[in-house]
């Protein structure tokens, strides 16, 4: 009989410690959200979002981070657009064009899985290397190419998942027709697009919101650029250097951390809209 | 065969005309800045930024012709960019090294500015520190001696109020500076690091036993010209004479600093001056504009924004320069950029034109054959190319790290703990130790966390509290780290401080959303029948949760840990912002500590220039680099394993 009571008091115990544990995410959710809206929104005017800094920026409010914001989306649409490009044709290389358990899909994967494991840091530092190397300056072209680097593993990764859920049948029906592959491909692409595009966007996202790799690569400035070899300020740059700086620059970095994580909440969620809303339709 | 031949015109053409029109280009912008047209290019140190955008926007109101572009970023990396031959001028705020030298470096005093020891206004002993001063000795004594570890200490008195110690994390010209004043390097500076300039005075301001130094530019109200509420100037005691004296006290508003420092009543260092460094001395006629500007109309600039005129004798001796040249003639101004810029819109255009032909081919078979064809060789060469990027970080990394490989063995590197760059020592223990005890402790914490929370989500929660927490995961799981560096910043350092625990707690909530996601694949991809097997012997549900559910899928758990582990270690800026970067062995939770990548981030940018400093951030890479890479394969082949299994059943 104690041997009975003893396994339902440690139902009891074990279940509230998982209520504890649940409790304690969301608490840390709900903290870091509330923390970013209350004191972002404490600092933010509409200036700062619509305003380059005008030339007393670093004394009194003069001008906004609008060169932050356009700089992040310049570094990090044509980005997506590139890896997109290449990380595309990979994903279907390596499900459609190669037979199954083949040793180089197999490499591949585990090659894009170790790449998307590499600290962007180490991209960073890596493409810095190589810039010096051939002599280039930080630039928007060079933020562009190592977020590319950086996105290229993120969307193989997930297009190779979503290939995966495509029912097989789908082959062999366009297969028997007589298409060719890359014809297959068409037919498939048309059923991974919403799952594509949902990656896709949840990689922009992280992508926009990385620093470490923009560091070196991109370098900081107060215009928005007009040309790929000028240097551009990013939003997340912008918040680190500007979190430590004084008075006007933390209110500021309040502010700028709200617009990111607003651009990053709307990408995510999104992206799920789009999977959730589109799929609906596929087989 | 025609068809091929045409298609090689086809390709070859647009690309002889692109690379001819790009050599053109180029040639043209060379000859233009003879009349003061053209573009000066000028990075670095964010110390001089703000007076150097003043510079360079003023300068082109004057001279529309000239572009000028001034970068800085939280790496400065001006010494860098102007040793390649990048940029014109590099600002700096350090002396040059004797490699930079000899390398061609030439500095130009473009200002000066001081550094200032600061205290908090509040703190109690605060009539006796304004009255006693801040002597060498005193400084040397609490910058870099273990044992002053109370105020009492310091003043000599047996008063026991703890003493905070900060310093700067990232390498700096401030710190550097200071540590010059008692004799020191940076990298000898003990006490809490903390990044950049105004990270100390908010610290000093935050603490009331804490003990700071700061540019003038940060220390004084940038309106009101005195100091911000909250901190004091500690009074220096030049002339060692125990108290401070009237002609020493000059620290009433920002004019009074300035002119001292003018004058050179205040020390020299902490006073310090501010260089334009330019490889050789610059020869094209904007540069030169520029530079003359600045040491004559644009010195009206620096006492408003902070910082101190040029010394006269310095303008002289340095216009003398500029007129003489030709001291180092190896001025190449290599820009490749824009190069960059062609190449990289040359292979664009190259992939659309190689995949036109397609459209030219008539008969239908034909062109079904070529999209085949073609499509397969393009998906083999991007999937054989990227799989080379592995290959080529890896082989770059070590080839970038072998001067240091050569100068000390491997062995030596990995176990050493001194960290002396200046005396060409590189022992990576403490930055190995730091990133090891961070990611264990956030490990530590994160792992039963999500162990429960997924386990409750999978085997008991009901519809709807999935439905919140699944959300609330995705998005914790999308937020930059940068967010997580903020949050850590408003909510954690209040607590913890700068130390080891504040970062392991913020880098646990950055890899619960992986923890958690993987943990419930895992779960869910448990048959259900082994649960009713269990539960009909009368199991209760934790007991089969722990018997059947977490026995049947420990391969999965290890390797989605492992996998979470690589993640936190390579976690770079919301741990940099954080750690207190001090590089030594933890001690204790509450104390700062240097992970590897944090090393690389504050450093890399402005210490590049050293070759052999270079080399060990990154060696410091490749280590990083090495560890994830190892630790990742592990998780992904076991979780193929799995993958596998689950499909075979």
């Amino acid at each position: 009989m104690r041997n009975h009571r003893k396994k339902y008091i440690e139902e009891a115990v074990m279940k509230g410690v998982m209520y504890l544990c649940v409790f304690l995410v969301l608490a840390f959710v709900a903290s870091i959200i509330w923390t970013i809206f209350a004191k972002g929104f404490k600092s933010i005017s509409w200036e700062m979002v619509s305003q380059v800094p005008g030339p007393s920026f670093n004394t009194k409010d003069d001008g906004g981070f609008l060169n932050a914001i356009v700089g992040s989306l310049m570094v990090v649409i044509p980005s997506t657009l590139i890896a997109m490009i290449i990380s595309i044709p990979v994903v279907f290389y390596i499900t459609l064009y190669r037979r199954r358990n083949d040793v180089l899909s197999y490499v591949a994967r585990l090659a894009y899985d170790v790449l998307y494991g590499i600290p962007s840091i180490v991209y960073g530092a890596f493409a810095f290397a190589i810039m010096v190397y051939v002599g280039m300056r930080a630039s928007l072209l060079g933020g562009i190419i190592v977020t590319t680097m950086l996105m290229i593993p993120m969307l193989i990764r997930s297009g190779d998942e979503i290939a995966k859920t495509i029912p097989d049948e789908i082959k062999d029906a366009t297969y028997s027709l007589g298409a060719t592959k890359y014809e297959t491909m068409k037919v498939i692409l048309r059923q991974a697009m919403p799952g594509m595009i949902t990656a896709t966007l949840l990689a922009l996202g992280r992508a926009i919101g990385d620093a470490a790799s923009v560091m070196f690569t991109a370098g900081f400035s107060d215009a928005i650029p007009k040309t790929l070899s000028q240097p551009t300020a990013t939003l997340p740059l912008a918040i680190f250097n500007w979190i430590t700086m004084p008075s006007p620059f933390p209110e500021r970095a309040y502010a700028a951390a709200l617009v990111l994580t607003i651009i990053v909440l709307i990408l995510s969620i999104g992206g799920r809209y789009i999977s959730n809303h589109f799929s609906k339709n596929n087989l | 065969m025609i068809h091929k031949s045409n298609l090689f015109i086809i390709v070859l053409f647009p690309v002889l005309a692109f690379g001819l029109a790009v050599s053109c280009g180029s040639h043209q912008t060379k000859k233009s800045s003879i009349h003061l047209e053209g573009s000066v290019s000028v990075s670095g140190a964010f110390a001089l930024y703000p007076l150097a955008v003043q510079w360079a926007n003023d300068f082109q109101v004057h001279n529309p012709g000239v572009h000028i572009s001034v970068s800085a970023g939280g790496a400065g990396k001006g010494m860098t960019d102007v040793m390649n031959g990048m940029v014109d001028y590099g600002m700096l705020s350090r002396d040059l090294h004797k490699q930079e030298k000899d390398n061609g470096a030439v500095a130009f005093v473009v200002g000066r500015d001081g550094v200032v020891p600061t205290v908090n206004s509040k703190n109690p002993l605060l009539p006796l520190i304004m009255a006693k001063g801040l002597s060498e000795d005193m400084a040397r004594k609490a910058w870099t001696s273990a044992d002053c570890k109370t105020w009492g200490d310091l003043l000599g008195t047996d008063d026991d109020t703890p003493l905070h110690v900060y310093t700067r994390s990232d390498a700096c010209g401030a710190a550097q500076t200071w540590a010059e004043f008692f004799g020191a390097q940076q990298e000898d500076l003990k006490g809490t690091a903390v990044y950049g300039d105004p990270g100390i005075a908010s610290a000093v301001e935050n603490d009331i036993y804490g003990l700071g130094f700061n540019n003038i530019a940060y220390a004084y109200d940038t309106e009101t010209h005195l100091p911000p509420n909250g901190i004091t100037i500690f009074p220096i005691d030049v002339d060692n004479s125990g108290v401070v004296e009237k002609r020493e006290m000059f620290y009433r508003d920002k004019e009074a600093i300035v002119k001292a420092i003018e004058e050179d009543r205040y020390p020299s260092p902490p006073a310090r001056n501010l260089y334009f460094v330019s490889k050789g001395i610059p020869k094209d006629s904007a540069s030169v504009a520029f530079l003359r500007y600045i040491l004559k109309e644009g010195q009206k600039f620096n006492v408003p924004a902070g910082y101190v005129k040029t010394p006269l004798k310095n303008v002289i001796e340095q216009n003398r320069m500029i007129r003489r040249g030709g001291i180092s003639a190896s001025v190449i101004k290599e820009n490749n950029t824009d190069l960059t810029v062609a190449i990289f819109g040359g292979a664009v255009l190259l992939i659309i034109i190689l995949l036109s032909p397609s459209y030219l081919l008539k008969s239908l078979n034909r062109r079904r054959m070529f999209k085949e064809k073609a499509s397969s060789v393009f998906m083999f060469i991007f999937t054989i190319g990227s799989l080379f990027l592995v290959l080529a970080i890896m082989i770059g990394l070590y080839y970038k790290s072998i001067p240091l490989l050569n100068q000390s063995s491997l062995w030596n590197l990995l176990t050493s703990s001194d960290w002396r760059p200046s005396k060409h020592q590189f022992g990576f223990l403490p930055f190995i130790a730091g990133t090891l005890y961070v990611t264990l402790l956030s490990m530590l914490i994160a792992v039963p966390l999500s162990l429960f929370t997924s386990i409750f989500l999978t085997e008991y929660s009901r519809k709807w509290i999935r439905k919140i927490v699944f959300p609330s995961l995705d998005i914790l799981a999308a937020l930059p780290s940068v967010i997580f560096g903020v949050w850590g910043i408003l909510i954690l350092i209040p607590v913890f401080g700068y130390s080891l625990i504040t970062a392991a707690l913020v880098l646990c909530l950055m890899v619960l959303p992986i923890l958690v996601s993987l943990f419930v694949e895992i779960f869910s991809a448990v048959p259900n029948d082994l649960r009713d097997a269990s539960t009909s012997l009368g199991a209760t549900k934790w007991q089969t949760t722990k018997h059947v559910v977490v026995k049947k899928s420990l391969p999965g758990i290890f390797a989605a840990v492992v996998l979470a582990l690589s993640k936190a270690m390579g976690e770079t800026i919301a741990v940099m912002m954080v750690c207190g970067s001090i590089p030594q062995i933890p001690r204790s939770l509450f104390g700062g500590f240097y992970p590897i990548p944090a090393l690389i981030g504050n450093n890399y940018g402005e210490m590049a220039s050293v070759p052999l400093y270079e080399s060990a951030i990154m060696f410091a890479a490749l280590i990083l680099f090495v560890i994830v890479l190892i630790f990742n394969i592990l998780s992904r082949v076991i979780l193929y394993r799995i993958q596998q299994n689950n499909e075979e059943s």
